[in-house]
């Protein structure tokens, strides 16, 4: 294997993917990048900053 | 574009596409590495060269899979932390253990006896390299068994609960999530589908091979073991995806109903449509062609047990979602105040329903007052793509069938020692190379749109689990991923035409190693 024709092209397309896979990781999905969610955030999401209470309704068909 | 789809489609058309196209290299590598193992095997116990040889180049073809395919589901990972925040906050605790278990050990195991495989050959004794072999097929198949735990949590969640001090689910128990049913179900089913694509790689390339009369010796032996290991994985992938869809019934039963287009519920045992033009519109299934009983026998295996319709589902839907209003309006109260013990018992007791509630964010934001009429959108909501997912599982379904119907008549011909004279069954399985990939391509867009509304099913809806991201960021590193991704399918197609074009006549042995005079001759 280690004489193998293809090696060269399949190191090189190897290489160049994982540094195209490294560079969107540091310069496009890094942390910096990403939202920060937590509890509150969460929160607002899910239910945001509305208190009011549900009318009463039946659960039971 | 941009205004045409909002984040939460284009996100899933990302994340989609990323899936898919991981997906093209995973059932080779499962499917290549078992094979690999079976072969070495022969070689390790016969001691004919032919088979280190045949080892050796289908070997080669997987090296090329595996270093154009590893790293390109890192990306689904980046896409969690960016475009689905609210996702990985919400069931980070639970999704991210198995994804680091995978991680830690399988990759890491996968990945080094790899590099053990290509260069140990001849630094390794037989009986080492053999079991160097099969530790990479182990590796590479308990890779897929914890990303399918995860996955297998979103359709089925089990062993976790919601802590409202935290707002996000935690794990109960881990021993339930590795064990879900759903997930282990997922993973023989997934596994046995790369089974099948890797017998029919090896079937179709030596079938090329002998049709052009070309390294004969090593074709004729390889096409011996894919056919009889793709006999018995056809027969496997569809046995396991019955079982599936037999757990689906009562865990994801709005998936069944849709894939079989099934709006109304009918008494038992249900009838089966062969084919017909599902209208979502209008709630019915035009030209539809039944065969009584066998949908009922299929995914209930009994014929008095019934299987219930999408409009009967809508309505238990609507109950859930009233009952998750409520659910909701405790959440309220004790993110208001924590020490609140009604609320915590209230919620406690219908927190299995909030997901459902949820839904409703969708329709209107002050959700405690949505009307009767938006309570029912938003239980015809929970209905996927019913056209899409009754054409792609009849899609998937056929060729299980075709595969069992190949590999058995192939099979039965290389029995009789008839194979080789039968040059259209070599020209069936040369261009039947592409059809496994289109199967479990399928396989993955039914599981996946059959679970929309929902990213965890009936926890939590798809579209409150993107981030707060605009569209166009989104569209950036989709046409990002899609030239990229284009780029390397080219780039893998190229090398394996030219390696397959090398044939195993140019595998280059170390100098201690012996020249195989039975392939030599024959090529």
């Amino acid at each position: 294997m280690s004489r193998h024709p293809l090696i060269p092209e399949v190191t090189l397309a190897l290489a160049v993917k994982l540094i195209v896979i490294l560079a969107a990781a540091l310069f496009v999905f890094s942390p910096r990048q990403r939202p920060r969610i937590d509890a509150a955030s969460m929160q607002e999401r899910l239910i945001g900053a509305s208190t009011a209470s549900p009318e009463p309704r039946s659960i039971y068909p | 574009m941009s205004t045409a789809m909002d984040v939460v489609q284009l996100s899933r058309l990302q994340f989609g596409l990323t899936a898919m196209y991981h997906f093209l290299f995973v059932p080779l590598t499962l499917g290549l590495s078992i094979l690999l193992g079976i072969m070495e095997s022969v070689y390790v116990m016969t001691g004919k060269e032919v088979w280190r040889q045949a080892t050796k180049f289908w070997g080669v073809l997987f090296g090329i899979n595996f270093a154009m395919g590893v790293a390109t589901g890192i990306t689904m990972e980046f896409q969690f932390g960016m475009n689905w925040a609210y996702y990985s906050h919400y069931v980070g605790d639970i999704f991210g253990a198995p994804l680091a278990i995978e991680g830690l050990m399988a990759f890491f195991l996968e990945a080094t006896f790899v590099g053990l495989f290509f260069f140990g050959w001849d630094r390794l004794s037989k009986v080492a390299h053999l079991g160097v072999t099969w530790l990479v097929a182990i590796g590479s198949n308990l890779s897929a068994l914890w990303i399918l735990v995860a996955n297998g949590w979103m359709l089925h969640p089990v062993g976790a609960h919601f802590n409202p001090d935290t707002m996000r689910m935690e794990v109960t128990d881990f021993g339930e999530i590795i064990f879900n049913i759903v997930a282990q179900e997922k993973f023989v089913h997934t596994v046995s589908a790369g089974y099948v694509t890797g017998a029919m790689f090896v079937a179709s390339i030596s079938a090329i091979y002998l049709l052009l009369g070309k390294h004969v010796e090593i074709a004729r032996r390889s096409i011996t073991v894919a056919v009889s290991f793709g006999i018995a994985s056809a027969l496997s992938v569809v046995v396991l995806g019955d079982a599936s869809g037999y757990t689906a019934t009562d865990t994801q039963r709005m998936k069944i109903a849709s894939i079989e287009a099934m709006w109304e519920t009918e008494p038992p045992p249900a009838s089966f449509t062969l084919f017909g033009l599902p209208n979502q519109a209008t709630h019915r299934t035009e030209y539809a062609l039944r065969i009584p009983w066998v949908l009922g026998l299929i995914t209930t295996h009994s014929i008095d047990e019934t299987v219930p319709g999408i409009t009967d589902l809508v309505q238990h839907n609507e109950d859930h979602i009233l009952s998750g209003l409520l659910a909701y309006s405790a959440l309220e109260k004790l993110r208001a105040n924590r020490n609140d013990p009604n609320a915590r018992a209230e919620l406690d007791q219908y927190i299995g329903e909030l997901g459902y509630a949820l839904l409703l964010k969708q329709i209107r934001p002050d959700i405690e007052n949505a009307t009767d009429a938006e309570i029912s959108k938003a239980a015809w909501g929970t209905v996927p793509n019913v056209a899409l997912l009754f054409w792609v599982f009849r899609l998937m379904v056929g060729l299980g069938f075709y595969f069992i119907f190949l590999f058995g008549l192939a099979f039965y011909l290389t029995s009789t020692g008839r194979l080789l004279k039968a040059r259209w069954l070599l020209w069936l399985l040369a261009f039947s190379l592409p059809l496994p990939w289109i199967a479990a391509e399928s396989g993955w867009i039914v599981a996946e749109v059959g679970r929309q509304p929902w990213v965890v099913e009936g926890v939590l809806p798809t579209f409150l689990a993107v981030s707060s991201i605009t569209a166009n960021n989104v569209l950036v590193t989709l046409f990002g991923f899609i030239g990229f991704y284009s780029t390397l399918l080219i780039v893998e197609i190229y090398l394996m035409i030219k390696a397959i074009r090398l044939g195993p006549g140019h595998i280059v042995t170390q100098p201690r190693t012996k020249e195989l005079p039975a392939a030599s001759g024959a090529e």
